[in-house]
């Protein structure tokens, strides 16, 4: 397989082995790919700190108080007109 | 004596309650506004309690709570919205995206990674409001979330390869987003950067 082969296979899997969802089997060779490729491995740093950065930036927001307020009060309205079957999604 | 419904309404609020504020973040994102965010997660609310009976115990309850979430939020508040790309974007290939030739020399990359790493979460956050929605979402199940490509096929109802090339796509226009900011403001300096030297593979 010419370099070429290479590093275009390796760009088309450098998402799902950021994701972690690569075969055990193709990230053992991908990683031995970046191994060997600068510009690959620079790649797939670059796609990873995007990947980092999101996880980072969105942190987690507490939910305002009334709205769990008012999601406990609009289930227990619910539920006393409950005993008819609801239509479901 | 505890009447069944009561017992689902306690089971309901027991166990679906918790993921309140996860949800709450997740409209947040896919909204952009506490207000319509409010009103999403409620809605999301009632109708996971309205089909509870239908969920199966025991399978996951935070997927199934996003996928109500994400229906509700491409139902309601998408309806009439013209996306900024509703052309099949989906169908472009990694090859065309990334294209061997878009790549950097390494030492023009570990500049682009340390810049991008300085900016700070309001910058990453704005450049995440820009992408598209389906993009969005995609981003944000996976690096936020951490739900693996299956289960976000399942919660955006579409196909693993479509997600797949959403995440691709959606990650590399935020890189493109945020290297422009960094650009603007020295971060990486003004004659390095994506473009500037092709690496040409042998």
């Amino acid at each position: 397989m010419s370099d070429q082969v290479a590093c275009q296979r390796a760009l088309n899997d450098l998402c799902a082995l950021v994701d972690k969802e690569l075969e055990l089997a193709r990230e053992r060779q991908l990683r031995e790919h970046l191994n060997e490729c600068v510009p690959c491995q620079g790649e797939f740093h670059a796609q990873s700190s995007v990947k980092s950065l999101v996880g980072r930036s969105c942190r987690c927001e507490p939910a305002p108080s009334h709205l769990r307020v008012a999601i406990v009060t609009m289930i227990a309205q619910v539920s006393i007109v409950y005993e008819a079957p609801f239509e479901s999604e | 004596m505890v009447s069944a419904a009561e017992a689902t309404r306690s089971r309901f609020e027991q166990d679906a309650l918790p993921f309140l504020d996860q949800l709450y973040s997740a409209g947040l994102r896919m909204t952009k506004s506490p207000a319509d965010a409010e009103d999403l997660v409620q809605e999301t609310y009632l109708k996971a309690y309205a089909a509870f009976d239908s969920f199966t115990e025991g399978t996951n309850l935070r997927a199934w709570l996003f996928r109500i979430l994400t229906n509700t939020f491409i139902n309601n508040y998408r309806k009439g919205q013209r996306q900024p790309f509703s052309e099949p974007v989906d169908d472009l290939t990694d090859a065309q995206m990334h294209g061997i030739d878009a790549r950097l020399p390494g030492g023009m990359r570990s500049a682009e990674v340390e810049a991008l790493e300085r900016i700070g979460d309001v910058e990453v956050l704005a450049a995440l409001a820009d992408l598209p929605d389906d993009f969005r979402l995609a981003v944000y199940l996976a690096d936020v979330e951490g739900f693996p490509y299956k289960e976000i096929a399942e919660i955006m109802d579409t196909p693993i390869g479509t997600v797949m090339s959403r995440l691709h796509r959606g990650r590399k226009l935020l890189r493109d987003a945020l290297h422009g900011y960094a650009r603007e403001h020295g971060l990486i300096p003004p004659d390095s950067g994506a473009g500037s030297e092709v690496s040409a593979d042998e």
